[in-house]
C-alpha cells in the first residue's frame, strides 16, 4: 500500500465565499458601499411600505414646499415638494426600485449577450465569426456612447424600457473585449488541454471549463457597470429620451427641474445626492470586489 | 520493420509524423514555416515506457500534442491501438481518447481552479456517459485512494494541495478512463527532489498494477534512466538517437546524446579545474537554432564537434547501429 | 570552519516572518552563516526551504509584510541593518550583485541591453556615454555571449534564456562585486546551456576573486562548483559541510535523504528511495526538530529543538548526527 497521509490542509478549510469575505471585509470602503448598497435594496424591495406618501399623489395645496419637519395642511414633508406638489422623500425612495432595476436589466442584458458573444469570438480565433463580431464593437465603441444610446432610443422611441435596452446595447462592446480577452487568456492553460484530452466538446469547454475561471473580471464589470447605467439612464432622463412623467426616476426628476436650482433647491439637489450616493456605493464595492479576487487569480 | 512480431502488442506507432506550423513575418511577406517535427517514427508496446528527450525547441511539447490528438499532423500516420487516427471524424475521435489521455508538466495549471477534486476526476467519466452519478463518485474516490490521497480531498479545491499531491491528482485523473497509454509531459520536472521521488515511484507502481504504457516526455536524464525501457533522443523537431535505455546510457552513439549525457552535472563527479573545463568542451558551444530557420542537412552540425562540410548537404537517415538502436549521423563509423 | 580572516559575509540569527497571528510564517528560521572572500558556497533546499528568502533578506529586499530580524548582518565589516540607505543603494548593485532564477522577468522588456547595462555602469562608476558603451561591450564578451556587439543594440525578448541570464550576468558584475549572489541560476535553462553557465560562473569567479553565493535545488550543479554547501530545511539550516565530504558522508538524516532519492542514485533499484509526508507550512509546524515526523532515525528526544551542532569538520542540527563513513575507493 501506499503511503497515504500526506498532510496537506487537514482542518475543514475555508470555502471560496469565505475567503471572499475574508478578503472583501478587510477593505474599509468597500464594506460601507455593501452597507449602503443592502440598504438601497431594502428601500427597494419595501418602497411601497417605507414611502410615506404615493410618488404620483400630488398636493396642490403644498408645491414647492421646502424640507421641513412641520406639517402642512395635515402631511409631513420631509424632503419638501415638487412643482406639481409630489413628495420628493417619496419619490426618491420609489426611484431607488427603478434605479435597481434599470441597473440589474442593463447590465444582465448586456453581461448575458457580451458573455456569448465574447466566448464565441474567443472560441473561434481567427475565423470570420470573430472577425465580425469584433470589428462591430469596434464600431460601437468609437461612437460616443451617449450618442450611440440617444440613437437608439431615437430609433425605439422614448421611454424607460427602450432606454434600458439602449443602454445594454452601448455597454455591450465592453462585456464582449473582456470575455474575450479572459477566454484567450484561460484557453492557452493546461487545465483547458485536459479537458479536451478527456473529450470535452467545445460547448461543454466554453460553459462548463473556461467561463467560471472568466467570472472574476466579470464580475467587477458588472458592477461598475451597474453605477454607469444608473448614469447613463440619468442622462437619458435629464434629455427626456428616458423615463417619462410621472415615472419617479431620478435623473428626470433632476431634469424636470433644472429651472428651480436657485429657487427650490431640494427639488434638484436631492435626487443628484441619490445617483451620487448610490453611484458612489457600487464603485466602492465594485474595487473592493476586484481587490479581493485579484490576488486568487495570481495563486 | 525487420523485427519479428512483437512479444508486446504495440499500442502507439507514429511513422514518419510531420507537424509544421505557417508562421506570418511581417504584413506583405510570405509566411514562414515552422517545423516543429519532421520525420519521426517509433513505437510503444503495451506496459512499456518510451522515453523522449531533448531541450527547448526539440519538438516534444508538439509531440505530446500530436499524439493525444490536440492537433492533426502535418504528414505522417499515428495509430493508436492499432486504428489510424489521422482524418478520422470528432465522434471517432472522441472514442479513441478513451485510449490516450494526458499529464501535463505544471501542477499548478492543469487542475480547473473552479472545480472540486471530485468533479475533476469524475469529468471524463461524465463526458463519456459512464455510470451514473453514484458511481462515477465510487470511481473517483477509488483513484483517489490509489494515488495516495483521502477521500475527503474530493470536496476541495485544487489550490488547497501541495505541487506534488495536485499532479496525484492529475495522474488519477489520467486513468479514470482506463486509458492504454498515458503521455506524461515533464510531469516531475516542476516538483522538488523528494516529491519527485514519490511520484515517479507512484507511476511506476500504477503502471505494474494497470498494465499503461507511458510516453515519458523528459529533459532530465537521470529520471529517463530510472522510468524509460526505450529512449527517443529528439533535437530541433528530428530524431537523432533511438535505442533501448542500457544501450542509450552505456554505449551513445550520436554526438548529441553525448553531449547531453556529459553536460547533466552529476552528483560526486571528478571535481576541479581540469573536470570543469573538461566538460565545458563537451558543453556545446552555441545556441539553439531558431525553428524556423533549421540548419541544411543534418541540423545539428552547427553545434556538432565532428561536423563536416558533407553534414550540410546531407539530411542523415536513421541508421541501424545494432538490435533496436538506430542513430542519424552520417559519420558514426568515424566518430568513436 | 571558522576563517583566519574575516568573513565577507556574516550572517547571524536571520529570521524572516509573514503573515501574523496563527497564520505567522517563519520563512527564514534563526539561520546564521558567513562567507569567506573567493569563496563558493552552496545553498541546497527543496521549496519552502528559506534558501531564496534568506538571499532576499541579506539584500534587503524582502518587502512588506515580511518581517526580517537579525542578530548581525554585515558585508565587510560594514553593517548592513544601520548602514543609511543611500550607502545600501550604492553597495547593492556595486560590490554585492544578485542574479535570478526567470531571465526573462528580470531584465526590463522596454529598453535593450546596451541601455539596461550603461544604466547600472552610470548608477555606480559614471564616465561618458562612449565610455559606457565600450565597457558594455567589454561585459558582454567577459560573459562570452556570440556577436556582442549586435547584441547590445537587442530587446530582451530577441534573446534567448541562455542569453538573456548572460546578460544579467553582465549586469550583475559590471562593477565587479566582491560578492555573488546567484539565486537558481540555471534551473531555467536547457541541460547543456545550463553547463555553459555553470564554466562560465566558476570561470567569472576563479578570475576576479569573486565570493560566489549558489542557491539551488540542484545537489549536481552544487557538487560541480561550490567549495562548502549549507543544507535548508523548513527555513532551518540543518547541515554544513565541505563539498566532496558532504555527498560522500551527509552528517544529517535530511541530506541523506536528499541524496538517496537523486535518480542517479537508485539506477538499478525498483524504486527510488524517499521520505514519506510533505515539508511543514505555516500550520504544521513540529514543536522539535522539524524533520521529526518524516525522520527515519527518529528518537523521543527529536521533541525538543536541536541546535546546530559543530561537530569539527560539519555542523549539523541533529542530537544523533550520522556517523561519519570513509568513501569506498574510487575505481
Amino acid at each position: 500500500m501506499r503511503a497515504v497521509d500526506l498532510g496537506g490542509a487537514d482542518a475543514s478549510p475555508p470555502t471560496p465565499i469565505g475567503e471572499l469575505w475574508r478578503d472583501f471585509s478587510r477593505n474599509r470602503g468597500a464594506v460601507a458601499g455593501l452597507v449602503v448598497i443592502a440598504l438601497l435594496v431594502f428601500t427597494a424591495l419595501f418602497a411601497d411600505l417605507i414611502a410615506p406618501y404615493s410618488p404620483s399623489e400630488q398636493y396642490r395645496d403644498a408645491t414647492l414646499h421646502a424640507p421641513s419637519l412641520a406639517p402642512v395642511g395635515g402631511h409631513v414633508f420631509l424632503l419638501g415638494t415638487d412643482p406639481v406638489g409630489r413628495d420628493v422623500l417619496s419619490r426618491l425612495i420609489h426611484g431607488t426600485r427603478l434605479s435597481f432595476v434599470i441597473g440589474i436589466v442593463s447590465v444582465g442584458l448586456s453581461l448575458g449577450g457580451g458573455v456569448l458573444l465574447g466566448l464565441v469570438a474567443g472560441f473561434f480565433r481567427g475565423r470570420i465569426v470573430e472577425l465580425a463580431i469584433m470589428r462591430t464593437m469596434d464600431v460601437m465603441l468609437a461612437l460616443p456612447s451617449l450618442l450611440l444610446a440617444v440613437a437608439v432610443v431615437a430609433i425605439l422611441g422614448p421611454g424607460l424600457a427602450n432606454a434600458m435596452y439602449a443602454i445594454a446595447i452601448v455597454m455591450l462592446p465592453h462585456f464582449v473585449r473582456l470575455t474575450r480577452g479572459a477566454v484567450m487568456t484561460e484557453l492557452a492553460k493546461d487545465y483547458v488541454a485536459a479537458s479536451r484530452v478527456a473529450g470535452a466538446g467545445t460547448a461543454r469547454l466554453m460553459f462548463d471549463t473556461v467561463l467560471p475561471n472568466c467570472a472574476a473580471p466579470l464580475i467587477v464589470q458588472a458592477t461598475l457597470g451597474f453605477s454607469s447605467a444608473i448614469l447613463d439612464a440619468a442622462a437619458l432622463g435629464f434629455l427626456g429620451l428616458g423615463a417619462q412623467p410621472p415615472t419617479p426616476e431620478w435623473g428626470s426628476m433632476l431634469a424636470s427641474a433644472l429651472e428651480f436650482i436657485q429657487s427650490a433647491w431640494w427639488v434638484v439637489t436631492l435626487p443628484g445626492l441619490a445617483i451620487l450616493v448610490t453611484v458612489l456605493a457600487f464603485n466602492l464595492a465594485g474595487d473592493g470586489l476586484r481587490d479581493a479576487l485579484d490576488p486568487k487569480l495570481k495563486r | 520493420m525487420a523485427e519479428a512480431a512483437a512479444a508486446t502488442a504495440v499500442v502507439l506507432e507514429a511513422v514518419g509524423l510531420a507537424r509544421h506550423y505557417p508562421v506570418s513575418t511581417g504584413w506583405l511577406k510570405p509566411k514562414a514555416m515552422v517545423r516543429a517535427l519532421d520525420g519521426v517514427s517509433f513505437r510503444l508496446g503495451a506496459g512499456r515506457t518510451l522515453a523522449v528527450v531533448g531541450e527547448s525547441g526539440c519538438g516534444k511539447s508538439t509531440l505530446a500534442r500530436l499524439t493525444t490528438m490536440l492537433e492533426a499532423p502535418t504528414a505522417g500516420s499515428l495509430r493508436i491501438e492499432d486504428r489510424d487516427v489521422v482524418g478520422v471524424d470528432a465522434d471517432e475521435r472522441k472514442r479513441l481518447r478513451r485510449n490516450v489521455q494526458m499529464v501535463f508538466q505544471n501542477p499548478f495549471a492543469s487542475l480547473n481552479p473552479r472545480k472540486k477534486i471530485g468533479q475533476v476526476l469524475a469529468e471524463p467519466l461524465v463526458i463519456h456517459g459512464d455510470g451514473n452519478r453514484t458511481e462515477r463518485d465510487e470511481k473517483s474516490r477509488a483513484m483517489l485512494a490509489r494515488v495516495g490521497l483521502r477521500p475527503e480531498h474530493a470536496e476541495r479545491y485544487p489550490h488547497m494541495f501541495s505541487g506534488g499531491q495536485r499532479q496525484r491528482i492529475a495522474i488519477a485523473r489520467a486513468l479514470m478512463l482506463g486509458p492504454k497509454i498515458v503521455v506524461a509531459d515533464e510531469p516531475v520536472s516542476a516538483l522538488d527532489v523528494q516529491v519527485q521521488a514519490q511520484v515517479l515511484n507512484l507511476l511506476m507502481d500504477l503502471q505494474e498494477e494497470t498494465g499503461v504504457a507511458y510516453l515519458f516526455i523528459s529533459h532530465n536524464l537521470a529520471v529517463v534512466e530510472l522510468i524509460a525501457d526505450e529512449v527517443l533522443v529528439m533535437y530541433l523537431g528530428r530524431v537523432m538517437e533511438r535505442a533501448p535505455k542500457r544501450a542509450l546510457f552505456e554505449a551513445p552513439r550520436h554526438p548529441y546524446t553525448q553531449a547531453l549525457l556529459a553536460s547533466t552535472p552529476k552528483v560526486g563527479a571528478v571535481r576541479g579545474k581540469a573536470a570543469l573545463a573538461g566538460a565545458a568542451r563537451t558543453a556545446l558551444a552555441g545556441e539553439l537554432p531558431s525553428p524556423l530557420s533549421p540548419p541544411s542537412g543534418c541540423v545539428f552540425r552547427t553545434r556538432c564537434p565532428h561536423a563536416t562540410d558533407r553534414c550540410a548537404e546531407v539530411v542523415p537517415p536513421l541508421e541501424t547501429v545494432s538490435v533496436e538502436h538506430q542513430a542519424a549521423c552520417i559519420r558514426l563509423a568515424e566518430i568513436d | 570552519m571558522s576563517a583566519a580572516l574575516p568573513a565577507l559575509l556574516e550572517v547571524e540569527r536571520l529570521s524572516v516572518e509573514f503573515g501574523s497571528g496563527a497564520a505567522t510564517l517563519r520563512a527564514v528560521d534563526d539561520v546564521s552563516f558567513h562567507v569567506n572572500a573567493g569563496e563558493v558556497v552552496g545553498i541546497v533546499g527543496e521549496s519552502g526551504s528559506g534558501k531564496s528568502v534568506s538571499a532576499l533578506a541579506v539584500m534587503g529586499l524582502v518587502d512588506e509584510p515580511g518581517r526580517v530580524r537579525a542578530g548581525r548582518l554585515a558585508f565587510a565589516g560594514r553593517d548592513l541593518q544601520t548602514m543609511p540607505a543611500r550607502e545600501h543603494r550604492a553597495l547593492l548593485g556595486g560590490e554585492m550583485a544578485m542574479i535570478f532564477q526567470d531571465p526573462t522577468s528580470s531584465l526590463n522588456p522596454s529598453f535593450t541591453v546596451a541601455f539596461q547595462l550603461m544604466e547600472t555602469i552610470e548608477l555606480h562608476e559614471g564616465g561618458t556615454k562612449r565610455a559606457r558603451r565600450a565597457r558594455a561591450l567589454e561585459l558582454l564578451k567577459a560573459v562570452e555571449i556570440p556577436d556582442p556587439q549586435r547584441r547590445l543594440d537587442a530587446y530582451p525578448h530577441q534573446l534567448s534564456g541562455g542569453m538573456s541570464q548572460r546578460v544579467m550576468l553582465a549586469m550583475a558584475i559590471a562593477c565587479n562585486p566582491r560578492l555573488l549572489i546567484a539565486d537558481e541560476p540555471t534551473t531555467a535553462l536547457d541541460v547543456t546551456i545550463q553547463a555553459q553557465m555553470l564554466a562560465l560562473l566558476k570561470k567569472l569567479q576563479e578570475e576576479r576573486g569573486m565570493a560566489l553565493v549558489l542557491i539551488t535545488h540542484d545537489l549536481g550543479v552544487v557538487s560541480e562548483i561550490a567549495d562548502r554547501v549549507l543544507v535548508m530545511y523548513a527555513g532551518q539550516i540543518v547541515e554544513t559541510q565541505r563539498v566532496p565530504a558532504l555527498f560522500e558522508s551527509p552528517r544529517h538524516p535530511y541530506t541523506e535523504a536528499l541524496l538517496a532519492a537523486l535518480p542517479e542514485r537508485n539506477t538499478g533499484r525498483r524504486r527510488l528511495s524517499s521520505l514519506p509526508g510533505l515539508v511543514p507550512g505555516a500550520f504544521d509546524r513540529p514543536g522539535g526538530c522539524l524533520l521529526a515526523p518524516r525522520c527515519p532515525y527518529v528518537q523521543p528526544r527529536c521533541a525538543e529543538r536541536p541546535a546546530l551542532f559543530d561537530l569539527g569538520t560539519a555542523c549539523a542540527r541533529c542530537f544523533f548526527p550520522l556517523a561519519v563513513t570513509t568513501p569506498a575507493p574510487h575505481g
